[in-house]
């Protein structure tokens, strides 16, 4: 090779040694295999590191929020609670800083404290939030992420969009997405179905103890973008894992009788006054099925933080610090989310006479028929005196005149009859020492002798005997007294039957145990029979409904006279389906009985809801007249139709026809009632001056109406039982001047002292 | 040796063109249309051609974000390319190499007084002055400083050929021939252009004959200067150089540098490593780069070889590596075989430069080297530069042209 080089190297040409550019050549070519060396390094020895994150920076993972199942009533269809979609607005402050840094360039540059500023002022004019917090978020310019305001309005997401284009904003201004929680009838069963937080998550009631069910399981977006923040083509990195989107969950809520049940208690609020809340229960009695549960004051799950008008009326006579009345404001919210029929106890009072007839009755201590207890007033057990409510004494009783008297000494014999440790037993078995096991969240313990050890002696079981000085949830006792109108079994109350998916497949049914049998149905029929009808306001005619109300004072604000009053009732009464118990808690109205305060609660209740169940009255409402039309008819054979039927029938004006009438066609009246005619030339005056009828009985009232010409209708009157019972609100106060012929409503009230 | 029957092949091949057919070296020069040297002219129209479609595919989401046109840069690349080809052509068929020598100095004379001139008159960019802005055409006289150079350095050597063994002689000369050209690229703080005047300085030195004892010392001269500056005087050279000492920051770690809080200097760096990465063994696929998407800026420029790296791969990269080794070793053959001293420097120089520029843009691509700014030539985008680039590969084969004539 060296001798045929030389060759060529023509002598004394001055050239360049071949030896200096071979071994520049050979360096050059050392170098580019030292680069391969390089290369090879970084791509095929240890590239991971640098490719993980060039991956890292194409892609972003985007959660894809599951939907959250809805919340139906009992029917499957009704929708209680639904989630939807909303945006959420955040901003980008490294975008912010990157905008106002790239506008350097520009024409027109923009400091980013500007820019800063001009967002700021936008968002805060389209989304209502205060300017400097948003540059404060703003400020933090390592962020892209921060969030200005969430669950948008449509208007404001529509509002943010515009403003986005028009600006160009499109990097610093986003909008994501997410769901908010509808509550589609406000605060209907608020306390039961409870509330979502911000993240969707249950944090009380239905929503948080069938959070698992209801959440499904978020998905997730990667998407590969380029540094425009477009997607990348390749498509590199990008997966996709959808959402399973939550079951949805039938509650037990029977959407009527919860409406039902929620109207009268807030009537009976305001009525009432109470100190405290007024809670209600209608369960089946055969399946623990909760069909309506209701609280007053309720809230508004949709806006949960917010104190509802009763509470904020609360908050607002509340004198303090600051700090005080932040503390108050917290105490106030967990009281108004509190579901009290499982998160609070209470006496049961003489609702609980129920359960000791039970025992003596199916442990035979006492017999139904031959039984006799004397009242003469109190008695003394154990060196301490208990009065009867009945201080002259309710003498000698039957069990059925003693337990529809709701004597206490009575039930103080009853009790001792039974001995301390079967009742013990039996206070067990009727579930009242534990947690009843429903789906209720925040489901509390009783209070009773085993809570302090406090001994349980002939004392403790005399007043046990009548329901005091033990607390218990409403929920135990419900179920327990329950028993006796299903025949002796003890349910399991709960909300929730089934999980259907989004197709209506029933994913899970929910089961419980019903075939605890506690007391006979022998025993259970006898105690129905006695207390059938036995309180008048919480009935019904036209049905027979088992009832027991209740009068207990708290013991533990003694010695302040607070009372519940509370009633308890099974319908209908040859075959209960259903237990309503109705609590109010501590009433300021003066009335403050049981069989005064809640059992009319009941009895509207009940007006309502039997109907509803398709549960037919015992006897035809045959006191009622439909008006026809007589326009056209003469006067004098209208006249003769009308009071063949028994109305009394009023002709106006000189004509014989008839061309107007009052009350109008089709309106439904008394069979004691009025019509009035107008013929030709008549005038139609409103010249009925109403009568004051308040606390009149009901013959006398529905007279003075009628002589009044006006029609009249009745509530709260049980079966035309007419004895023992008055007047205690007229639709039209007294006074006024009405058309003629008006109905006029009158609710009637009987005075039951039965304590 | 085959060389005996290769004469008469050859000989016998073209019999009519006795002139041609009576030497021929084992490293001979092939020619095309008529005399270039062949492998030559096919490396870099090779080299221009994948130079092309790596602009295209490199480039063209960056131009449609800028400019909403794809094509933005591979048009006008391809216009210069055409331009440039054909100044090539020009230039290798007609150029005499003598034309050059005579005028060499002048031509070095005016290239360093525009390049003293662009501080004052030049168009600036990022913080540099080192363009002129002739007709709305970006001009940036170091490119044509660098050949200059070249050219009278090999003037130099060639007509003081006896004496250039001795560092007095040799080397101060071209020591200080290259001096007033490293001084105007530091002026215009265009610190890679005085790296590689240098390093050219340094291979016209060891190409001229110097001792090798002499060139020892020459280099270890410059080993210590250039230690001092990166260790004790780093001050020095913060001042000469700005931003020369954050570059080494950036070089030692880019991905601290990434974020806006630190500068961002470190990012085209690093997006010039994932982009490396991500490229394994055959490589995302032309046109299948991510980081060409707004990750690694200007993807067209200096860093186009990363993108070539992630769509072709490592066996892209040895491609291309190769075929600029072939560029070199073609030069040192044309070198070898040219008529005299002058053209042998001439070619082995400008060969020099390239190269130089290659292996220099590689090691900055793959963070071998800090980040100074040198195109890759053939592949980045810019049309003065490679019209320039294009005219030295033409004088290239105009020598090549010239070795075969005067052999015979």
């Amino acid at each position: 090779m060296s001798s045929a080089t030389k060759k060529f190297t023509p002598s004394g040409s001055g050239r360049v040694s071949v030896v200096r550019g071979r071994v520049a050549l050979i360096v050059i070519l050392v170098l580019m295999c030292l680069l391969c060396v390089r290369f090879a390094y970084l791509q095929l020895i240890d590239p991971n590191d640098y490719r993980t994150a060039a991956l890292d920076q194409y892609t972003s993972s985007v959660t894809i929020p599951a939907k959250r199942g809805s919340i139906y009533a009992n029917d499957g269809t009704t929708e209680l609670a639904v989630s939807a979609t909303v945006y959420n607005c955040f901003i980008s402050p490294a975008d912010i800083k990157k905008m106002a840094e790239d506008s350097e360039d520009t024409s027109n540059p923009v400091t980013r404290e500007q820019l800063l500023n001009n967002v700021a002022s936008g968002l805060s004019q389209i989304l209502s939030v205060d300017q400097s917090d948003i540059v404060l978020k703003g400020n933090r310019t390592n962020s892209k992420y921060q969030v200005i305001k969430k669950f948008l309005t449509e208007t404001e997401e529509n509002a943010i969009r515009a403003y986005i284009s028009e600006n160009k904003y499109q990097t610093i201004i986003h909008l994501e997405e997410t769901t908010k929680r509808y509550y589609r009838y406000g605060s209907f069963a608020s306390q039961l179905l409870g509330f979502t937080g911000s993240d969707n998550q249950g944090l009380s009631g239905i929503e948080l103890a069938y959070d698992e069910y209801l959440a499904g399981v978020d998905g997730k977006s990667v998407k590969a973008a380029d540094g425009y923040g477009n997607e990348l083509d390749s498509g590199v990195g990008s997966t996709y894992i959808a959402a399973t989107n939550g079951l949805n969950v039938v509650t037990t809520i029977d959407w009527t009788i919860q409406n039902i049940l929620e109207k009268y208690i807030e009537q009976a609020y305001n009525e009432h006054q109470p100190n405290h809340k007024i809670t209600g229960i209608v369960m089946d009695v055969n399946n623990g099925e909760i069909l309506a549960s209701a609280i007053y004051p309720s809230f508004d799950p949709n806006n949960y933080n917010q104190l509802s008008e009763i509470y904020q009326q609360k908050y607002d006579a509340f004198i303090g610090t600051e700090d005080q009345r932040s503390e108050y404001r917290s105490q106030l919210l967990f009281d108004m989310w509190n579901n009290s029929i499982a998160s609070w106890t209470y006496e049961p009072g003489s609702t609980f006479k129920i359960v000791t007839s039970a025992i003596a009755l199916e442990e035979g201590t006492i017999d139904y028929e031959t039984s006799r207890f004397n009242c003469v007033g109190g008695t003394i057990v154990a060196g301490t005196e208990i009065k009867c409510h009945k201080t002259s004494g309710h003498n000698m009783q039957t069990f059925s005149e003693a337990i529809v008297n709701s004597c206490n000494p009575a039930f103080i014999q009853m009790g001792s009859s039974i001995g301390t440790s079967l009742f013990k037993k039996y206070f067990e078995e009727f579930g009242y020492t534990k947690t009843t096991g429903s789906d209720i969240v925040g489901e509390t313990s009783s209070i009773y002798y085993d809570t302090y050890n406090t001994q349980f002696e002939a004392l403790e079981l005399a007043v046990y005997s009548f329901g005091q000085t033990f607390k218990v949830t409403p929920l135990q006792h419900i179920r327990a007294v329950s028993t006796i109108a299903n025949g002796g079994y003890l349910v399991v109350p709960h909300s929730v039957k089934a999980l259907v998916d989004d197709e209506g497949n029933v994913v899970k049914t929910f089961e419980y145990e019903t075939d605890r049998q506690v007391v006979s149905a022998e025993t259970c029929n006898k105690i129905l029979t006695s207390l059938t009808n036995s309180t008048k306001n919480a009935s019904v005619s036209g049905y027979n409904v088992v009832s027991k109300t209740g009068t207990s004072q708290k013991q533990d604000t003694a010695p302040t006279n607070d009372y519940v009053s509370s009633c308890v009732t099974f319908a209908p009464a040859e075959d209960p389906q259903i237990a309503i118990l109705v609590l109010v808690d501590d009433p300021t109205s003066g009335q403050f009985f049981g069989s005064a305060v809640a059992a009319p609660i009941v009895g509207n209740i009940l007006g309502e809801v039997l109907p509803h169940l398709g549960i037919a009255p015992n006897t035809a409402e045959a006191n009622s007249f439909t008006v026809a039309d007589y326009a056209g008819k003469t006067a004098a054979s209208a006249k003769e139709l009308l009071e063949a039927s028994g109305i009394k029938c009023i002709v106006r004006g000189e004509g014989d026809t008839v061309v107007n009438q009052l009350p109008e066609k089709d309106t439904v009246i008394t069979k004691d009632g009025v019509v009035i005619l107008y013929t030709e030339g008549a005038e139609i005056t409103a010249n009925a001056k109403v009568p004051d009828v308040m606390g009149k009985s009901p013959t006398a009232a529905i007279k003075a109406l009628v002589n009044s010409n006006l029609n009249v209708s009745v509530k709260g009157i049980f079966n035309g039982d007419y004895t023992n019972c008055k007047v205690v609100s007229q639709s039209v106060a007294a006074g006024e001047y009405v058309l003629p012929g008006t109905v006029i409503e009158l609710e009637f009230l009987y005075e039951e002292a039965i304590q | 040796m085959a060389s005996k029957k290769n004469e008469q092949t050859v000989a016998s091949a073209q019999g009519e063109k006795k002139k041609r057919s009576v030497r021929v070296n084992p490293n001979r020069i092939y020619r095309l249309i008529g005399e270039v040297d062949r492998p030559m002219l096919i490396v870099i129209i090779a080299l221009v051609c994948i130079g092309s479609v790596m602009i295209f595919s490199a480039s063209y989401a960056v131009a449609d974000t800028r400019f909403g046109d794809s094509y933005y840069f591979a048009r006008s690349q391809v216009r210069w390319v055409i331009i440039g080809l054909a100044a090539m052509a020009l230039i290798a068929r007609f150029l005499d190499y003598r034309v050059l020598k005579r005028f060499s100095y002048i031509i070095y004379a005016i290239t360093l007084g525009l390049n003293y001139l662009v501080p004052f008159f030049g168009k600036t960019n990022k913080g540099a002055t080192r363009w002129f802005v002739i007709f709305g055409v970006e001009f940036q006289p170091s490119e044509l400083l660098k050949f200059a150079l070249v050219l009278a350095c090999a003037t130099y050597i060639s007509n003081h050929a006896s004496e250039m063994k001795t560092l007095r002689k040799g080397a101060l000369p071209l020591f200080l021939l290259t001096l007033p050209a490293a001084m105007a690229t530091l002026m215009q703080s265009h610190l890679s252009a005085t790296i590689i005047i240098l390093i050219l300085m340094v291979v016209m030195m060891w190409l001229s004959g110097l001792k090798g004892f002499y060139f020892g010392a020459v280099l270890g001269a410059g080993s210590v200067v250039g230690a001092f500056f990166l260790t004790v005087g780093r001050g020095i050279l913060a001042k000469i150089v700005p931003h020369a000492i954050t570059r080494l920051d950036i070089w030692r770690d880019p991905f601290a540098y990434m974020s806006f809080e630190s500068g961002g200097d470190g990012w085209q760096p690093a997006q010039s490593l994932y982009a490396i990465s991500s490229g394994g063994f055959w490589g995302l696929g032309l046109g299948q780069s991510n980081q060409k998407h707004g990750y690694l800026p200007e993807p067209q420029n200096d860093y186009i070889f990363a993108i070539l790296s992630e769509e072709l791969g490592f066996f892209g990269v040895v491609c291309v590596i190769a075929i600029f080794g072939v560029l070199a070793y073609r030069g040192y053959c044309i070198s070898k075989n040219s008529p005299n001293r002058f053209c042998s420097l001439l070619s082995m120089g400008i060969t020099a430069q390239v190269v130089v520029q290659v292996l220099l843009n590689l090691a900055v691509v793959t963070n071998t080297f800090p980040s100074t700014g040198i195109s890759l030539p053939f592949f980045s985008y810019g049309g003065t530069s490679l019209i320039i680039l294009l005219a030295e590969m033409g004088i290239v084969l105009s020598v090549s042209r010239y070795s075969f004539i005067e052999q015979g």
